[in-house]
């Protein structure tokens, strides 16, 4: 018998070979390698219980560590004892503006009306209804003795309550995993105890509680539930200096009656509710709706039932991505100093709707740091998720340091793809085949491009379209690369070449801070075009912004400088523009700062006239400062009417139909430089820019380039993106049906 | 030839009985060994075997159909193709499978030669019952 022994061949016919090179050494038993022997089978039962032994020891070994564990309990086992608690659910919300009046026969109404926590109301999206609750108790003043008006906070699900009697060997859990932690409450003989987020190391770490605070804890146990747990009152072990063994807070006693209450959610299902109605009534109240608005310009009542709709649901927290933050919040340890600090906190909260993330600071620009986001759903975020991440940030971060938001620019991969197929062996339809190819192409951009600053390499797309389906003989694609600008973002473009009165040659990197405009040249690993791509023999084309409508047109702003106080207006010509309650932002072109601005009221039915109030309770406007609002850009009254953009006129699926495109500079094929010339031109007038959001087809305007050179790197901070639902229009796949004559086969 | 006390092959009994001297666990040795080597090798369904669903000779399938010609001719088949793959000790000679449809079953006799020690004519029977 051999004195050392392979331990690490784990496969069954190598174990059995093994035993039977054991019993080689043996003259009992001899007929060891006859398949037929009893003692062969003998043999397959002691390979087998060897090798299920160590499948499992060397499973659960992998799932002891955080890096290889496929079992979410495991990686949330482990991510706990970093001090990680993964998140919940969470329930899709909404604030609406909401009226009720009073309806019972005392003469002197109440002047106050409280809608209780639980209070319910029913809201629906694509025929499926939801229920809705209020929160927390809210209370509504009344602005005539009968009318109550007031925003009510509205979340998504069902509250559950369940009661208990304390015992020392007690625990307690809330047996559903379809819950949102951040509305656990909890009462111990009506007196409420706090939730204690356990990861929230700065602020609410157990060690650092007192053992007298009224406080609970959460954790995930191995089923998906939470458990509510508690601290020691009193440290009377006996190692009490021991931080290690210590929980702060109160424990109850023995009979306590414990009452829990928490959220049961349908998380993002419930995203895009609308029509929300109160399914419960409070006695002497009458539920009115949700407040009715006016069109500015016609008087007419808007329809507001649609304005406001549910969003932020999420799904429980996936275990990559536990897996990937958990060792950085420990190594955060509380507090946002770095990059990795910043994207650790935001995902941490915000994940579940964070597709992708960038944080960066720019060098001589201090006090600041950018982090950009590409959601989940869509490509652009609210102005009040970001808002929401900016007030969590603060918790955290150094206070000399500011997070700003930026959104991300995006660069989408126009791909016209020709495809060689043999219909013989196509056995599904056309459709289904190009729908395939496109899902494919879908995961091949989710598995090597899902990242900022990752490149783009059209042979691994083609390999990738080749192996789609058996029927593809082969496949070429021509590569258009198109950058799509918020209006607001292109505007700032628009202005800050004007300030720094030099347009000759222009990169937009997204990165910089608020999209500063640097006089640079196409780098040209970034946009490479060579001198084969001569269009036509000439050496140029025009570099066009597009589409608008064609039917509408800018107004001029009148008096935006003239505010004061809380309060600026200006003229409205142009109808149904911005909702009450639509935010956006005022910039001074003297000072970098920027004000949330909310429209409160429409001053005449006709719509003349617009009042905004500060809502970041800053003490007014400067007013020796011009305010721009930040929404669209000016006018630019040059209509492209030339063929000489890619030797095309603009048609077809890249151009939007019956919308206006127009020159803004032009494009050197020879050195690859693109050039934006007709700034100062397109800006006539615009000493006092107004802003008009429906001049634009889109919200947004593309800038589009050929690139010959098919390899995409895209510079540090831009996101290659490929979104085949939301625009459709940068895709397309042409099948070539190839017939083979079978002679020359 | 081997003589009578030469042990050329061995292996556990086939219900695992102790031997009523030393109490050992029982040992069958020779043409002995092979016969019930034989059976086990028959009476072993595809999938029995673990990891080597191939192994064995799925006679049981077979028992659910009339025990008529055709079947035993099947059966016979069968019977032939798992000697030859899994008990290399043996040189078949003669399968013989008879269908008895009046009593339901099978008579099989199987007739071979050792082929390491050249042990002639050695002949296993039995009945198989259909079901």
């Amino acid at each position: 018998m051999a004195t050392t022994k392979n331990l690490s061949n784990l496969s069954f016919d190598a174990v059995k070979a093994d035993l039977i090179q054991y019993l080689k050494n043996s003259n009992i038993f001899k007929d060891y390698d006859f398949t037929g022997s009893k003692l062969n089978v003998l043999l397959d039962l002691l390979a087998y219980s060897i090798i299920y032994g160590g499948t499992y020891s060397n499973a659960a070994l992998y799932e002891s560590f955080l890096d290889y564990a496929r079992q979410r309990e495991s990686v949330v086992a482990l991510a706990q004892n970093l001090g990680y608690v993964p998140s919940s659910s969470t329930a899709s919300s909404v604030v609406i503006p909401y009226e009720f009046e009073y309806s019972g026969n005392s003469i002197i109404p109440p002047t106050e009306l409280t809608i209780p926590k639980g209070f319910k109301f029913t809201a629906s999206v694509e025929n499926k209804k939801y229920s809705f609750v209020v929160p927390t108790d809210t209370v509504f003043t009344s602005s005539n003795n009968f009318n109550f008006i007031g925003d009510l906070s509205l979340v998504q699900g069902s509250f559950i309550r369940s009661e208990s009697v304390w015992k020392n060997d007690s625990r307690i859990f809330i047996k559903t995993s379809d819950i949102d932690r951040k509305y656990i409450t909890l009462t111990v003989n009506g007196e409420t105890f706090d939730l204690s987020d356990p990861s929230d190391i700065l602020n609410n770490n157990a060690a650092r509680r007192l053992s007298a605070e009224k406080v609970f804890y959460i954790r995930e146990t191995i089923e998906g539930w939470t458990e509510v747990y508690f601290g020691m009152t009193e440290d009377n072990s006996d190692d009490s200096n021991n931080l290690f063994v210590y929980v702060g807070g109160i424990r109850p006693s023995e009979g306590d009656v414990i009452v829990v209450e928490y959220l049961v959610t349908n998380g993002n299902d419930a995203d895009y509710c609308t029509n929300f109605k109160a399914i419960d009534s409070i006695t002497n109240f009458k539920s009115i709706g949700i407040i009715v608005e006016y069109n500015a310009a016609t008087g007419q009542k808007i329809d507001s039932s649609t304005y406001y709709y549910s969003s932020g649901g999420g799904t429980k927290e996936d275990i990559e991505r536990i897996r990937k933050i958990a060792p950085k919040i420990q190594e955060a340890q509380g507090r946002c100093v770095t990059a990795n600090d910043y994207k650790a906190f935001i995902l941490k909260q915000f994940g579940s709707d964070i597709d992708n993330l960038n944080v960066w600071t720019e060098e001589g620009i201090s006090g600041r740091a950018y982090y950009a986001i590409k959601p989940t759903n869509g490509l652009t975020t609210s102005p009040s998720f970001t808002k929401s991440i900016n007030t969590y940030l603060k918790k955290y971060n150094v206070a000399t340091i500011t997070p700003y938001y930026v959104d991300p620019i995006y660069i989408f991969i126009n791909t016209v793809l020709k495809i060689d197929y043999d219909p013989t062996l196509l056995k599904i339809s056309e459709t289904q085949l190009i729908q395939n190819i496109i899902n494919d192409i879908q995961l091949f951009y989710k598995n090597t491009i899902n990242d900022f600053g990752k490149a783009y390499y059209n042979s691994r797309l083609l390999t990738v379209v080749d192996n789609a389906d058996p029927c593809i003989l082969g496949s070429a694609c021509d590569v258009v690369l198109v950058k799509e600008f918020p209006v607001e973002v292109f505007w700032s473009l628009n202005k800050a070449i004007n300030t720094a009165n030099d347009a000759s040659y222009v990169d937009i990197q997204p990165n910089r801070s608020l999209y500063s405009i640097e006089p640079i040249i196409y780098n040209s690993t970034e946009l490479h075009i060579e001198s084969t791509d001569i269009v036509d023999g000439t050496e140029s084309g025009s570099l066009i912004i597009g589409p608008q409508t064609a039917t509408k047109v800018f107004i001029n702003e009148t008096d935006a400088s003239s505010a004061g106080g809380t309060t600026i207006s200006w003229a409205e010509t142009v109808s149904n523009r911005l909702p009450v309650n639509a935010i956006f932002t005022l910039t001074s072109d003297t000072e970098e700062k920027s004000f949330d601005y909310t429209v409160i009221e429409y001053l005449d039915s006709a719509g003349t006239q617009m009042l905004v109030q500060l809502t970041d309770g800053t003490n007014g406007l400067d007013r020796d400062s011009t305010y721009y609002a930040m929404i669209t850009p000016y006018y630019f009254n040059l209509p492209y009417t030339g063929t000489d953009f890619n030797s095309a006129t603009p048609s077809g699926p890249h151009y939007v139909e019956n919308g206006v495109w127009y020159v803004i500079g032009d494009i050197n094929y020879v050195d690859g430089t693109f050039r934006i010339n007709r700034w100062s031109t397109m800006t006539t007038n615009t000493t006092d820019p107004s802003s008009e959001n429906s001049l634009w087809e889109d919200d947004f305007v593309r800038m589009q380039i050929d690139v010959p050179e098919s390899d995409i790197y895209p510079s540090d901070g831009e996101l290659i993106v490929f979104e085949p639902y939301l625009r459709p229009e940068y895709i397309s796949v042409k099948l070539n049906p190839i017939i083979f004559n079978k002679k020359l086969k | 030839m081997a003589t009578k006390e030469e042990i050329f092959y061995s292996d556990i009994i086939f219900n695992m009985e102790k031997h009523p001297l030393t109490s050992d666990l029982g040992i069958v040795t020779n043409i002995r060994s092979i016969k019930e080597s034989i059976i086990n090798l028959l009476l072993t369904n595809y999938g029995e075997r673990l990891y080597h669903p191939e192994i064995g000779c799925n006679i049981s399938a077979l028992l659910f159909t009339n025990a008529n010609y055709i079947t035993a001719k099947v059966l016979k088949g069968h019977i032939i193709t798992t000697i030859n793959n899994y008990e290399p000790r043996v040189l078949l000679k003669i399968v013989d499978v008879k269908a008895s449809p009046d009593t339901s079953e099978f008579v099989v006799s199987i007739t071979f030669t050792v082929i390491s020690v050249n042990i002639d004519n050695q002949q296993i029977s039995f009945k198989l019952k259909t079901k």
